[in-house]
């Protein structure tokens, strides 16, 4: 079988050129000869500059390709559905988390002449507080009712 | 290499803060007709300076003051309610509360409403005169006949206020926390405190947090609690404590008192639940417009809108004697 059939007789004959020809495998586009870099024997005998591969770095660009591809879509499906859509996050070790205050809106429906019952109305989480401290001494000023009298 | 380490100290100390430790200072008088007290601190090397400024800062607080009251036929607010004609000119100090006042209304759903000075005054006149037996509900002004609205248009660039003829205005809910406001504005240093008769606005310096006391009206000797208002990472952090309650301004027999809270829907001293509320927020006339709103609402009205607001925090009193508090305030609470 020959190596190449569109090699010319002269190159054909040429072993750098053969050897270079069977590396290259299949598929593989022939050196033209007469231009500069091509892999033809230079006229002082010299071995001529060989082409790189292609092949890899077709690979490495059509991976890079499908890489940015990924991370494309990748991205517009994240902005396009949040991930913490629908959750609610509390972070249980931080107060002002925790203080979160939950709003329980309770709807009655009164039949007429009955009256809502007193605790009826918005709720509101609140703490309990502990009992009075007595005033230290770091106190710089307490705040109170206007015209109290406060004791130094 | 001393010198090269200058310039990067220099940055971070006007970032951070000062590095020399500050020295309190405290300038106490009176105004409003209750205490002033006004705190610093500042470099320990420019502490005559500091003491000049809050001598100064109290002395526009009673100007200020002297121009709002309603004890002094001769001051701003009472010569606006004694002219008979229903547009009145108003200077800017004067404009400039009424202005808040207006705010602080839409703040707190009407609740805060400083045209009650006749029905609050009606209150106190009854209680003082009338037997507990012969007294009657307190006939407020309908709301269309409180209306009023300030505007621009006066002479030499004032504000003119419109309203009823007739009508008076009370500012003792809404002044207090805004002098404290503006008078804190006047001082330089980076921590200062003013206690405007328990209305206080506090600017706390990076390291450097004010403690204040929250009175229990039952006791003088303890305190419902402590907050501690610490200053920002950064920079210094600006906050406003109030406190509004019943207990205090009171009238009549023991059983049946009145006070100086009065309800807008009824015209009449609140009945709520609450003995006494305080409120945290990022200003003093913030905190004392919605602590005077949960005495008013109640706790669980009064919370509930204070929690949807900016306010930072809010501590109350009931009459059964729990204290409650919003859970935001517990990082404040020591």
């Amino acid at each position: 079988m020959a190596i190449r059939d569109n090699l010319s007789p002269r190159l054909a004959a040429d072993p750098a050129v053969r050897s270079q020809a069977a590396a290259s495998g299949p598929g593989t586009p022939p050196a033209r000869a007469g231009r500069p870099g091509a892999a033809a024997a230079s006229p002082t005998g010299r071995p001529a500059h060989q082409r790189p591969d292609p092949r890899p770095m077709r690979l490495a660009v059509a991976a890079g390709g499908v890489a940015a591809l990924s991370a494309l879509l990748a991205t517009i499906s994240t902005a396009a559905v949040p991930v913490n859509a629908g959750v609610v996050t509390i972070q249980k070790d931080s107060p002002a988390e925790v203080a979160i205050v939950q709003h329980v809106t309770r709807v009655v429906k009164l039949p007429p002449g009955v009256a809502a019952p007193a605790n009826a109305g918005p709720n509101v989480l609140v703490t309990q507080l502990p009992a009075p401290v007595a005033k230290p001494r770091t106190i710089v000023v307490t705040t109170t009712q206007s015209g109290r009298l406060v004791k130094p | 290499m001393i010198r090269s380490l200058d310039l990067p100290v220099a940055l971070v100390a006007s970032v951070v803060g000062p590095v020399a430790p500050l020295s309190r200072l405290v300038h106490r008088t009176r105004a409003m007709g209750g205490r002033l007290e006004i705190h610093v601190a500042a470099p320990a090397a420019e502490a005559a300076v500091a003491e000049g400024e809050m001598r100064q800062v109290a002395g526009r607080v009673g100007a200020w003051a002297a121009k709002l009251t309603r004890h002094d036929p001769t001051s701003q607010l009472m010569r606006l309610n004694g002219d008979p004609r229903p547009r009145v000119a108003v200077g800017p100090t004067l404009a400039a509360v009424l202005r808040w006042a207006l705010e602080a209304g839409d703040l707190t759903g009407g609740v805060v409403d400083v045209s009650l000075l006749d029905a609050r005054l009606g209150a106190e006149h009854e209680a003082a005169t009338l037997p507990r037996a012969a007294t009657r509900p307190v006939s407020a002004p309908s709301r269309d006949d409180r209306r009023w609205e300030l505007s621009a248009g006066g002479p030499r660039g004032s504000c003119v206020v419109t309203r009823v003829p007739g009508l008076r205005l009370d500012l003792d809910g809404v002044a207090k926390g805004w002098l404290a406001d503006r008078a804190l504005a006047r001082l330089r240093w980076p921590g200062a405190l003013v206690d405007a008769d328990g209305d206080i606005a506090v600017r706390a310096a990076p390291g450097e947090p004010w403690q204040v006391g929250i009175g229990d009206p039952r006791d003088d000797d303890v305190l419902l609690g402590v907050l501690t208002l610490p200053g920002g990472l950064l920079g210094a952090r600006a906050y406003g404590v109030a406190t509004s309650g019943t207990t205090v301004h009171r009238w009549g027999p023991a059983g049946d008192a009145r006070h100086h809270l009065i309800d807008p829907a009824t015209g009449m001293p609140s009945r709520s639940d609450v003995l006494q509320a305080t409120v945290v927020a990022g200003t003093a006339h913030e905190a004392e417009a919605y602590a005077k709103t949960i005495v008013i609402l109640g706790a669980a009205a009064g919370l509930d809108l204070v929690e949807r607001s900016d306010a930072l925090g809010a501590v109350v009193l009931l009459h059964n004697g729990r204290t409650i508090a919003l859970p935001r305030t517990s990082r404040f609470l020591a």
